[in-house]
């Protein structure tokens, strides 16, 4: 497969531009300065490899007719493939298409097998610039030799960039003097954990330390608050002292001037009880006598009591009297008399029966008297009645009823009872009411009563009135024996004055007890007057031997002259008591201050015995308290201040107990260790890899690069005719070396231009052949590269250009025709096309 | 004749203990794992006080001494304090990171708390309270000085009068690997002692060496570094007349650790490698039984993934996504380290036998692997430097050649920049 046409459109100077068709072998195309040699050379890489950005330093051959476009059509036999590739974005779209044959969308890879964009720019199209990049580039990560025998040999990069590679990416875990890199962090950061842990350990070993100063500051705690106690208990104990001494001499003070006071009074007192005089023989009675004196008032009432009962008395004796005169009956019957209860409930009952009997007789008798009056017209009303009825239905009822009435009216009577009696009364009248009315209508109708029939009624009521009457007699013939039988038998018939006179004595006997009553309650109240008054004179027998004999209207008068008397001597008594008591209260206040005074003197001495001053006073102790509270609240600021201490100690050792500082360093320390690890083992392998490639680059350049260079060699030594005779390329990336027939050794630098440039040629030839499928569609574009060549040298090169051709397509720019002509002798068969200048 | 009894063995809280090997960077997983040796006797004091245990041994390493932790030996004496509150005894046996003549913050402990004697095996009876009466005698040994490799447990000897006989004891029995050989034993010497059950400490995984005796190590009750994975916690027995009633192991730790290998050989892409890490999480949270816990991985296996994952950060960002999709969900999980050990789908003996720059570079690394002085100087000529500044680390020196090599094979072959 070969390059047939380059096809360059608004790219540079070369607006539509087409350079072909090209031969198979060399093709040498002339054309002058500005034909755009170099644009075509340049052009062929842009669509092989992407247009350049503006970061990537290369021409940009921009044109003002717009997007650049290049065309590279490949041809293989009869089929033909073109590669465009348009400006635009990541270099631009690239667009295979196929212009006869069958389809090679992979043309592109298959073009460019193997060769980097770097190695056509160096190796494939290059110019004069290009020349001397075959070993710059070295130094500068474009080992193309090395690059392309890598693709040679069928590796996708050359071992210079793996190592390269390795190298970097060790140098970004470790660098000897680095910072930055993994484990030069790593490393740092690990040194400072580490020394956060020995503080934190030096912190623990001064735990145990602290805990000791802390156990030591309990102990100063204890007996700081032993001293403080101790001296606030002195400073108490003095300032209790202080102030008892001075109670206590306030004490003896005081008893003092109440010894001497109370005996003052005693002495008073003294005199005082001396001038009393006292009735010892009243006194002496005082309590039996006031007692009887106090009954005086007693004793009076009493009198008057009996003056008043006296009157009462025989008012009540008149009254009876004159009871009794009303009643017309004399003491002796009155006082015989029956007057118990059953007499007088006998009475009333008496009262009842004979008023009943009265009653029934009295109506006993006016029924008589009506049947008797009825008696005529009864005759007559019969006689009709006979004439026109024989009888009538009511005559039975009404003689029932009369009949029922009278014996009502009968018992009512033997029993006294009014109520009954009017009940049989009505009965009766009823009774004969209906038997009116019979005899009414008999007296019309065939059935009234016969003559016979009311002669009967008539007849029956007159035995009934008779019957009655006799009840009654007797009756009365009882009352009076009943009356006699209880003395009362001049009370008469009449039991309603039976009653009363009854009740005029009941009167008379009332006021007679009643009478007796209040005399014997005068006597009473008599004989205790006596009483009084003999009791009085038995215990004033002394001062009053008369009272015996006195009236009762005297003693009064006599009981207050006594209780003045008794008054007067109770007085004196107890003046002369109460002077006693003052005085003993006196003796015993002044010997309880002698107690007190002595017991205060001993108080204080011991008092101040016990706090240590001896003999001191208050005002020294006082002193003294003073001094010993300065050296309580002293002690109290150094418990203060140790407490203090302890406490903040005690917190920051529990505080420090409880951080997990330790222990988050502790895993920061393995974390970081284990990132080390990991990186070192990261590191060791591409260090041991980099170190591996290094080794068998070396040995590859001695075993196998001679290969390239010996061809080389070959090259630059017919090229310099023999001027040179061999070529070194060192494998560390150094200089190359050419050396004379003589093996004499002289580095690049130091050749000629032209010389180095038919070095870099030379090299660049012998490598491309020994390429092989590497990059094997790619022509070898040469930009006028031999202009720095003398002719000699030049043929020479033109041979070694024919020879390349031989291998791989060769396309020579020149603008010298001479050149063309040169290889046109050399190689009389190659292809030449002009260009034009542009 | 003494009534049935119950006690907790626990041993190796090393309370405040530097955690190891955990890149925490979450605040959360920091403040857990901080209080994580705390949670977990605040756990077994709470597990003592609800079962109404008689009394509790501890078979040393309650804290280290050595690094003058406040905090640690504060929480202990609390932690005593509650006990002792509740009638509960405490019974150590100092170990290598307690010793008796460690420091201390001269804190005064509860007087129900009681220390075995150092210089000789002490005898130490614990009474019913209520009754009076001998429940057992307790058997106990302390170091005295730090690390020993004395023979503690033949001093070791069961009165014959005792009913029930335990011991207390720090110490490596058999020879553990991993485990610093102190106080070192064998089973024969805790037979001839006589009693009814060991209580060890020192190995920090719960283990059952035997069952007559019985022989326990409690472990350590909270897992201290990736290593300790799986299930921490301490023993819950109950004996009487010598015989075990009941045995349980009952877990305390308040954070589990989990680590796992993880071939993704046959996965291609990052996604597929998220997913399945996403998955083992899922395991990982599960096995914790309601525990926030942290998991290390290592990716192995050859896959195509390997060289994504070697690529720049890709692995970091892979953890990063992993890690907060882990801390969302609860009880969180930490994905802690994830350790790429993948290799990528080279034939490496096929590129031995290419003369090329690879051929070359596949048997300069096989010449140093296998040649110890080219190894040494190939590793010192690249890490003399670092080792010197950050401190020389033990190396697998063929491994590392190895992981060097792939990592040039993989960017070589597989790179993108030409």
């Amino acid at each position: 497969m070969r390059l047939s046409r380059i096809i360059a459109e608004r790219f540079g100077s070369l607006r539509s531009a087409t350079l072909g068709p090209l031969g198979d072998g060399l093709t040498v195309v002339l054309g002058p300065n500005e034909a755009g040699k170099t644009s075509f050379t340049t052009l062929v890489r842009y669509v092989l490899y992407g247009y350049p950005t503006k970061r990537d330093a290369e021409p940009d051959y921009e044109c003002d007719a717009g997007k650049r476009l290049g065309r590279l059509v490949f041809s293989d036999g009869d089929s033909q493939w073109a590669l465009e590739r348009a400006e635009g974005t990541h270099g631009g779209p690239l667009a295979i298409s196929t212009l006869a044959g069958p389809d090679r969308p992979e043309l592109l890879s298959e073009v460019t097998r193997g060769v980097s964009r770097d190695s056509f720019r160096v190796v494939f199209g290059f110019g004069l610039d290009e020349m001397v990049q075959i070993e710059t580039g070295r130094g500068a990560g474009m080992d193309i030799l090395s690059k392309l025998y890598a693709a040679k040999v069928g590796l996708e990069v050359s071992p210079s960039d793996v190592r390269a590679g390795l190298e970097s990416e060790a140098s970004e875990l470790w660098r000897p003097s680095g910072r930055n890199p993994e484990l030069n962090a790593l490393k740092a950061k690990i040194t400072e954990v580490k020394r956060q842990i020995a503080d934190l350990e030096s912190q623990a070993s001064k735990f145990a330390q602290d805990q000791q100063r802390l156990a030591e500051l309990d102990d100063q705690l204890e007996a700081a608050r032993a001293d403080r106690e101790a001296a606030t208990l002195r400073a108490q104990e003095l300032g209790a002292a202080a102030q008892k001494l001075v109670d206590l001499e306030t004490r003896v003070f005081e008893a003092t001037e109440q010894a001497h006071l109370a005996r003052e009074e005693i002495a008073q007192d003294d005199q005082k009880r001396a001038e009393l005089v006292i009735d010892e023989r009243l006194l002496a009675v005082a309590a039996e006598l006031g007692e009887v004196l106090g009954e005086s008032s007693g004793f009076r009432e009493r009198l008057r009591r009996s003056g008043e009962q006296e009157l009462e008395m025989s008012s009540l004796r008149a009254r009876a009297a004159l009871k009794l005169a009303e009643a017309g009956v004399g003491s002796p019957e009155a006082d015989a008399a029956d007057m118990g209860p059953e007499t007088t409930a006998g009475v009333e009952r008496w009262k009842t029966r004979l008023v009943g009997l009265e009653s029934q007789a009295a109506m006993s008798r006016r029924a008589a008297d009506t049947a008797k009056d009825a008696l005529e017209p009864a005759w007559l009303e019969s006689d009709k009645a006979r004439r026109a009825t024989s009888g009538s239905r009511l005559w039975a009822p009404g003689a029932l009823m009369v009949a029922l009435g009278l014996v009502i009216v009968a018992v009512a009577g033997v029993a006294a009872d009014l109520l009954q009696a009017v009940l049989g009364l009505l009965v009766t009248g009823t009774g004969v009411a209906l038997l009116v009315r019979v005899l009414r209508p008999q007296t019309t109708a065939p059935g009234a009563l016969s003559r016979e029939q009311v002669s009967g009624t008539a007849g029956a009521a007159e035995l009934a009135a008779k019957r009655d009457a006799a009840e009654l007699q007797q009756a009365l013939d009882e009352w009076r024996t009943w009356l006699s039988i209880r003395g009362l038998g001049h009370a008469g018939e009449d039991p309603t004055a039976a009653s009363l006179l009854l009740g005029s004595l009941k009167e008379y006997r009332a006021l007679v007890a009643d009478a007796n009553r209040i005399a014997a309650a005068r006597d009473q109240e008599l004989a205790a007057c006596a009483a009084y008054r003999a009791q009085l004179a038995s215990l004033t027998e002394h001062v009053a031997p008369a009272l015996s004999r006195l009236a009762f209207e005297d003693i009064p008068a006599q009981a207050a002259r006594l209780s003045q008397d008794l008054e007067v001597a109770r007085a004196a008594d107890l003046t002369h008591r109460e002077l006693n008591t003052r005085i003993a209260n006196h003796e015993s206040v002044a010997a309880q201050a002698d107690a007190r005074l002595a017991l205060a003197t001993e108080d204080r001495l011991s008092l101040l015995d016990r706090v240590g001053l001896g003999a001191s006073d208050a005002l020294l102790v006082a002193t003294e308290a003073a001094a010993a509270k300065e050296l309580a609240r002293a002690a109290t600021v150094a418990f203060d201040k140790i407490a203090t201490d302890h406490t903040a100690l005690a917190t920051r050792l529990d505080s420090e107990g409880r951080d997990n500082a330790m222990a988050t360093l502790r895993l920061e320390l393995a974390v970081l260790d284990e990132r080390r690890d990991f990186a070192l083992e990261r590191y060791a392998v591409l260090a041991v890899a980099e170190t591996l490639m290094a080794r068998t680059q070396s040995f590859t350049e001695q075993a196998r690069q001679p290969q390239v260079v010996r061809r080389a060699s070959e090259l630059f030594e017919s090229i310099t005719e023999g001027r040179y005779v061999s070529v070194s390329v060192p494998s560390d990336g150094g200089e190359f070396i050419v050396f004379d027939p003589d093996s004499r050794p002289r580095p690049s630098s130091e050749l000629s231009t032209g010389t180095a440039q038919q070095l870099y040629l030379a090299l660049r030839i012998a490598l491309i052949e020994t390429l092989d499928e590497v990059g094997p569609g790619l022509p070898v574009l040469m930009d006028d590269v031999l202009v720095n060549f003398d002719p000699e040298r030049k043929r020479g090169a033109a041979k070694a250009i024919r020879h390349l051709a031989a291998h791989r397509q060769v396309v020579l720019f020149t603008c010298h025709p001479e050149t063309a002509r040169l290889m046109q002798e050399v190689a009389p068969d190659h292809s030449q096309l002009t260009l034009d200048r542009c | 004749m003494a009534r049935a009894f119950t006690f907790i063995h626990t041993a190796d809280l090393h309370l405040d203990a530097p955690f190891a090997g955990i890149d925490a960077a979450d605040p959360r997983i920091r403040e857990a794992l901080v209080d994580s040796t705390y949670c977990a006797l605040d756990r077994i004091v709470s597990l003592a006080v609800e079962r109404g245990v008689d009394f509790v041994l501890i078979a040393g390493d309650t804290y280290n001494s050595r690094d003058k932790s406040l905090r640690a030996q504060l929480r202990f004496k609390s932690a005593c304090e509650r006990l002792s509150s509740a009638g509960i005894p405490v019974f150590i046996a100092q170990g290598n990171h307690d010793p008796a003549d460690g420091w201390t913050a001269n804190l005064t402990f509860p007087q129900s708390v009681r220390y075995f004697a150092t210089d000789a095996v002490e005898r130490i009876e614990v009474l019913d309270p209520e009754s009076g009466e001998l429940l057992c005698a307790l058997y106990g040994r302390g170091y005295a000085i730090g690390p020993t490799k004395l023979n503690l447990a033949r001093g070791f000897k069961r009165e014959t009068a005792d009913e029930n006989a335990l011991a207390v004891l720090h110490a490596n029995v058999g020879g553990q690997e991993g485990y610093e050989s102190y106080a070192p034993c064998t089973m024969d010497d805790l037979r001839a002692a006589g009693m009814d059950y060991w209580a060890l400490g020192h190995i920090h995984k719960p283990s059952e060496l035997s069952d007559s005796p019985r022989v326990r190590y409690a472990g350590s009750p909270q897992g201290l570094n990736p290593k300790e994975d799986g299930p921490h916690g301490c023993w819950v027995v109950t004996m009487e007349r010598g015989a075990i009633l009941a045995e349980e192991f009952v877990e305390t730790s308040c954070v589990r650790w989990a680590r796992t290998t993880l071939d993704i050989s046959g996965l291609d892409s990052l996604e597929a490698v998220h997913a399945a890490i996403r998955e083992q999480c899922s395991v990982a949270r599960a096995e914790a039984c309601g525990r926030p816990s942290v998991l290390r991985l290592e990716l192995s296996g050859r896959t195509e993934a390997h060289a994504e994952l070697a690529r720049g950060a890709s692995l970091f960002e892979l953890v990063t996504e992993l890690r907060d999709e882990q801390m969302v969900e609860s009880p969180w999980l930490w994905v802690d380290r994830v350790r790429d050990a993948t290799r990528g789908v080279l034939d490496i003996e096929f590129l031995a036998g290419v003369e090329d720059f690879t051929g070359d570079l596949v048997r300069i690394a096989a010449e140093a692997i296998r040649d110890p002085e080219l190894s040494s100087a190939l590793l010192a000529e690249a890490l003399a430097g670092v080792d010197s500044a950050v401190g020389a680390k033990e190396r697998d020196a063929a491994s590392l050649i190895e992981q060097a090599r792939d990592v040039c094979l993989d960017r070589l072959i597989g790179g993108e920049d030409r």
